[in-house]
C-alpha cells in the first residue's frame, strides 16, 4: 500500500515533469567535432543550391538531446513502476518523432537524402551535397519557466563541402497546469513548420 | 550433339532458338516477343512438355521466329512454326549469330549477351549432328525394323543406336534404358505413356556439361572505329569479363595477374585486334596498363563505337526503336520468371542441384534473358546519357629501345584477330600453371591472405609459369601514404550510436519510422490523455478499496481472553457502535469465567 501511495506521488511529480537528471548543455557550434570551422560564420537564411545526392549529418548537439532523453526516461523508468508510467508523457518525447519528422521533411525536399556519419563519408560516398541538422531544446520547468523549445538549424553544405546556408525553425509550448505532457512534438512541429517553409523558399 | 537430341524440356526451345531470334536483332523480338499482345503469356517461360527429337531437334513451343533479322520498329512476325532439322537449327544458330554479330555488336553490352549465347551453344551443339551413329526402330525384342527417320513402324518400342539396342536388349523396359543411354528419338511419338512421361522427366535438360567436340564458335564481327575486325569468340569472352568487372587499376599484385593473365589471353586470341584497340586507345597494355586498361574497359562498355557523340548512335537507334523496347520489356519480364522457376525447382534426383536438369534450363534461361536486360538498360543509359568526354590516355612510357605500339592496322576481314598460325609457346600457359595461376588469382580476389600466400608459394615452387616473374616484386617496405590527405576541414567523427540507433534506423526504414510517428502521435492524443487520467483514477479507487478491505482485512479476528474487542494497536471500533455484549457466554466466547464486570463505580451503582 506505501508502495502505491509512493508511486501515485511519483505520477503526479511526473505529470509535472519535475526535475530528473539536470539539462543538458548544448554546444554553441553546430559543426562541433564534425567541421572544422564555427557555425556562427555561416550566414543565415542565404540561398542555396543542392545537388543529388545529398547527405544528411547530425550534430553532435542531437546526439547531446538524444542522450538527453534516453537519461531522463531511464531514471523516471527507475522511480515510476510500470503501471503508473506517463505513457502520455514518454510518447511526447520519444526521439523517434523528431528523427521521421526531421527526416521526413528532409526526404520531401531531397529524395536521395540519406544519413551519413560524417563530411569523411560523404565525399568518400560521392554526395554532392550534405545539409547538417542541429538541435537544441530547452524542456518545461515544472515550477520556473512552464515553456518547451525547440530550435532546429539546418545547414546546407555545396558540393565543394563549404556551408553556404543557415536556415532555423523555432517552436514552443507553453505547458498548462495538470498537462499529461510537455509540448514537444507541437514544439518540434512547429520548428519544422518554420524550417521547411524557409526551404521551400530559399534551397534549391 | 549427345545432348541436343535431350534437349526436351522447355528450356531448350524457348531458350536458345527462342533467345537466339531474340538476339539477332531486337527486332526479331518475336522470339520473345509474340506477334499479337494476347500471346505474351503463350511465350513466357514454362516447363511444358517436351517433343525432343533424336536427329531433329524440335523448337515448337514456343514458335520460333526466324524472320529476317531487322532494325525496323514493325512488330516481329513468327513465320515459322514447328519441327526443323536438327542440323539445320544448329547451323542456323551460327548464321544468326554471325549476323547478329554484324548487327548489335555496337551494342553496349553486347558482349556479355554475345558469350552467355556463345556458351549455350557450345553446351547444345557440341557435335555436329552427321557425326551421330545411325539410329533405327526396335521392337520389345529387340529386332530391328528400320531407320528412325522413317517414322514409327509397327511394333516399334523404342529407338537407339545398334550398340544402345544390344545393351538394352536384355532389359525390361527396353525404351527406358535406350533413353537412359540419351536415345530419345521415340519422344515425339512416344510408344506407351510411360516413354512419354520419362522424355520429359529423363531428357528434359543437359545434365552435364561437356564442352569437348564443339564446333568453333564463330568468329565475332567488332566494329571498331567503323572498321570489321573479326574476334575470336575466346577474346570476345575476355573482353566482356572486363567489361563487366571492376576496373583493373593500380599495382596491387592482384590487378598485375588480372592484367597479364587477360593480356595473355588476347594476345593470343586476336592479336591484332590488340594491336588496333592499342592503336585507338593511344596507350600500350604492357607499358601503359594503367592508361590502356581503364580505357579499354570504357571502349568495351560502349560497344566500341567510334569516339565522340557518334559512339552514341547506335544504342540511340536502338533505343528509339518500339521493337526494341518492347523486347527488353520482354527479356527483364522472362529474366524474372525465369529466376523465380528456377528457384522453386526443388532438386530432381542426383544430378539437379538447382542447375542442371530443368532447373539449369531456367537457370540458363535467367542468365540468357538477363545479359539481354543488361543489354538493353546500358543501351538505354547510353542513347540518353551525353557521352563521356573522351579522356585522352597519358602517352605510352615508352622505354629505351622498345618500339612504340604499332598502329592500327586495316582490317581484313577474313583474317583479321585470329590467332596466329604458330602461337609462341611462351604466351600459353600448362593445364598445372593455369590451375595454379587460377587459385591464386581467386584467393586474391577472395582477400584470402593465408590462402593468397599459399598460392603464391606454390606458383614460384612451380618456376613462376612464366607470369609471376613479370609481376612480383618485393612488397613494400611500409605503406605509401595517400596521395592527398584528407580534407583538413573535416573533423575525426567519434561513435555516435544514439543517432545511428534513432536516426539511421530511421533512415533505414522509413515506412516503419513513419508508423511510429504515428504511434507516438496517437500516445499524445486526447485519448491517450483520457487513458491515462482514467489509470490514475482506477489506480486511486483501487488504492482506497484496498485501504479499506486492507483495515478490515487485516484486524485480528479475535484474541484469546477478549471478546470481540481488539488486541494490540489498530482502533477500538466498538466505541462508535452498539455497545457489545457482556458476561454473556455466547458463541465463540473464552472458555474460562466471564472477565469481571468493569462497571464504573462512579455512579455507585457496582455492587
Amino acid at each position: 500500500m506505501i508502495r502505491k501511495l509512493m508511486a501515485l506521488a511519483g505520477l503526479a511529480v511526473a505529470l509535472e515533469a519535475c526535475t530528473g537528471p539536470p539539462p543538458p548543455t548544448y554546444s554553441a557550434d553546430a559543426f562541433k567535432g564534425i567541421f572544422n570551422q564555427n557555425s556562427a560564420s555561416v550566414p543565415a537564411n542565404a540561398p542555396a543550391a543542392m545537388t543529388p545526392p545529398v547527405g544528411i549529418i547530425f550534430s553532435e548537439n542531437v546526439e547531446t538531446y538524444l542522450g538527453f532523453i534516453k537519461t531522463t526516461g531511464d531514471y523516471w523508468s527507475s522511480v515510476v513502476p510500470e503501471s503508473l508510467k506517463n505513457h502520455v508523457v514518454y510518447a511526447d518525447a520519444d526521439p523517434t518523432y523528431f528523427a521521421g519528422q526531421v527526416l521526413a521533411m528532409l526526404k520531401a525536399r531531397f529524395p536521395s537524402a540519406t544519413v551519413i556519419h560524417d563530411f569523411n563519408e560523404a565525399v568518400s560516398t560521392g554526395k554532392k551535397s550534405v545539409v547538417l541538422v542541429d538541435i537544441r531544446a530547452k524542456a518545461m520547468e515544472p515550477y520556473g519557466d512552464r515553456t518547451t523549445k525547440i530550435d532546429i538549424d539546418a545547414y546546407f553544405f555545396n558540393a565543394r563541402m563549404d556551408p553556404v546556408s543557415r536556415l532555423s525553425g523555432h517552436g514552443e509550448y507553453k505547458v498548462p497546469y495538470a498537462s499529461a505532457d510537455a509540448g514537444v512534438q507541437k514544439s518540434i512541429d512547429a520548428a519544422l513548420r518554420e524550417l521547411d517553409g524557409k526551404i521551400g523558399a530559399l534551397v534549391h | 550433339m549427345r545432348s541436343f537430341a535431350r534437349l526436351g524440356g522447355w528450356g531448350m526451345r524457348s531458350l536458345s532458338w527462342g533467345t537466339f531470334a531474340l538476339a539477332v536483332s531486337w527486332g526479331v523480338a518475336g522470339l520473345i516477343l509474340p506477334a499479337s499482345g494476347s500471346a505474351q503469356s503463350a511465350n513466357a517461360p514454362t516447363a511444358n512438355a517436351p517433343t525432343p527429337t533424336v536427329n531433329t531437334p524440335t523448337i515448337n513451343t514456343p514458335s520460333p521466329t526466324v524472320n529476317t533479322p531487322t532494325l525496323s520498329a514493325s512488330p516481329p512476325t513468327q513465320s515459322v512454326a514447328g519441327p526443323a532439322d536438327g542440323g539445320s537449327n544448329c547451323a542456323k544458330l551460327r548464321a544468326d549469330i554471325i549476323d547478329l554479330d554484324a548487327r548489335s555488336s555496337t551494342l553496349p553490352g553486347y558482349l556479355d549477351l554475345r558469350a552467355t549465347l556463345g556458351g549455350l551453344y557450345v553446351r547444345l551443339c557440341d557435335r555436329p549432328t552427321a557425326e551421330r551413329a545411325a539410329e533405327f526402330w526396335y521392337d520389345l525384342d529387340g529386332h530391328k525394323l528400320g531407320s528412325a527417320g522413317t517414322g514409327r513402324p509397327p511394333g516399334g518400342a523404342f529407338i537407339a543406336t545398334e550398340a544402345v539396342a544390344r545393351a538394352c536388349a536384355t532389359a525390361g523396359n527396353p525404351s527406358m534404358c535406350a533413353m537412359l543411354r540419351g536415345s530419345t528419338g521415340m519422344c515425339p511419338d512416344a510408344p506407351d505413356p510411360e516413354t512419354r512421361k520419362a522424355c520429359v522427366a529423363l531428357s528434359a535438360y543437359p545434365t552435364s556439361i561437356e564442352e569437348e567436340g564443339a564446333p568453333p564458335l564463330p568468329p565475332i564481327t567488332v566494329l571498331l572505329a567503323g572498321k570489321p575486325y573479326q574476334v575470336a569468340a575466346e577474346c570476345a569472352d575476355t573482353l566482356a569479363n572486363l567489361a563487366t568487372s571492376p576496373d583493373i587499376r593500380g599495382d596491387s599484385l592482384r590487378a598485375r595477374l588480372r592484367r597479364e593473365l587477360m593480356l595473355d589471353q588476347i594476345r593470343t586470341s586476336c592479336p591484332q585486334f590488340l594491336a588496333a584497340l592499342e592503336g585507338r586507345l593511344g596507350a600500350n597494355a604492357e607499358s601503359n596498363p594503367d592508361a590502356f586498361w581503364p580505357a579499354l574497359k570504357r571502349l568495351a562498355e560502349a560497344g566500341f563505337g567510334p569516339p565522340g557523340a557518334a559512339s552514341a548512335a547506335p544504342a540511340q537507334t536502338a533505343y528509339r526503336d518500339p521493337g526494341f523496347q518492347k523486347m527488353c520489356t520482354q527479356a527483364k519480364a522472362n529474366r524474372d520468371i525465369c529466376e523465380q522457376r528456377q528457384r522453386n525447382m526443388g532438386p530432381v534426383g542426383a544430378n539437379t542441384h538447382g542447375r542442371s536438369g530443368q532447373a539449369g534450363a531456367f537457370g540458363d534461361c535467367a542468365a540468357l534473358y538477363g545479359a539481354v536486360a543488361n543489354m538493353c538498360t546500358q543501351s538505354e543509359a547510353r542513347a540518353v546519357a551525353p557521352p563521356p568526354a573522351r579522356q585522352p590516355a597519358p602517352p605510352p612510357a615508352v622505354q629505351k629501345g622498345q618500339p612504340p605500339a604499332p598502329p592500327a592496322k586495316p582490317a581484313d576481314t577474313t583474317t583479321a584477330s585470329r590467332p596466329p598460325p604458330a602461337p609462341n609457346p611462351g604466351s600459353t600457359l600448362s593445364p598445372q600453371c593455369q590451375q595454379l595461376v587460377s587459385n591464386y588469382v581467386a584467393a586474391a580476389q577472395a582477400n584470402d591472405g593465408p590462402t593468397a600466400l599459399a598460392g603464391y608459394n606454390a606458383l614460384k615452387q612451380a618456376g613462376g609459369c612464366g607470369v609471376l616473374a613479370k609481376v612480383d616484386r618485393a612488397p613494400p617496405a611500409q605503406p605509401q601514404p595517400p596521395p592527398t590527405g584528407p580534407d583538413p576541414r573535416f573533423a575525426t567523427r567519434g561513435a555516435t550510436p544514439l543517432s545511428d540507433a534513432t536516426m539511421k534506423s530511421c533512415d533505414d526504414s522509413p515506412e516503419a519510422c513513419a508508423a511510429r510517428v504515428r504511434q507516438l502521435k496517437a500516445g499524445t492524443s486526447p485519448e491517450a490523455v483520457a487513458a491515462l487520467w482514467a489509470n490514475a483514477i482506477g489506480i486511486g479507487l483501487d488504492l482506497g478499496a484496498a485501504m479499506a478491505g486492507g483495515l478490515a482485512a487485516g484486524m485480528p479476528a479475535g484474541t484469546p481472553g477478549y471478546a470481540g474487542g481488539v488486541s494490540g494497536g489498530g482502533s477500538n471500533m466498538n466505541s462508535i457502535g452498539n455497545k457489545p455484549v457482556r458476561s454473556t457466554y455466547g458463541q465463540g466466547a473464552p472458555t474460562r469465567p466471564p472477565p469481571p464486570q468493569p462497571q464504573s463505580d462512579i455512579t455507585g451503582t457496582t455492587r
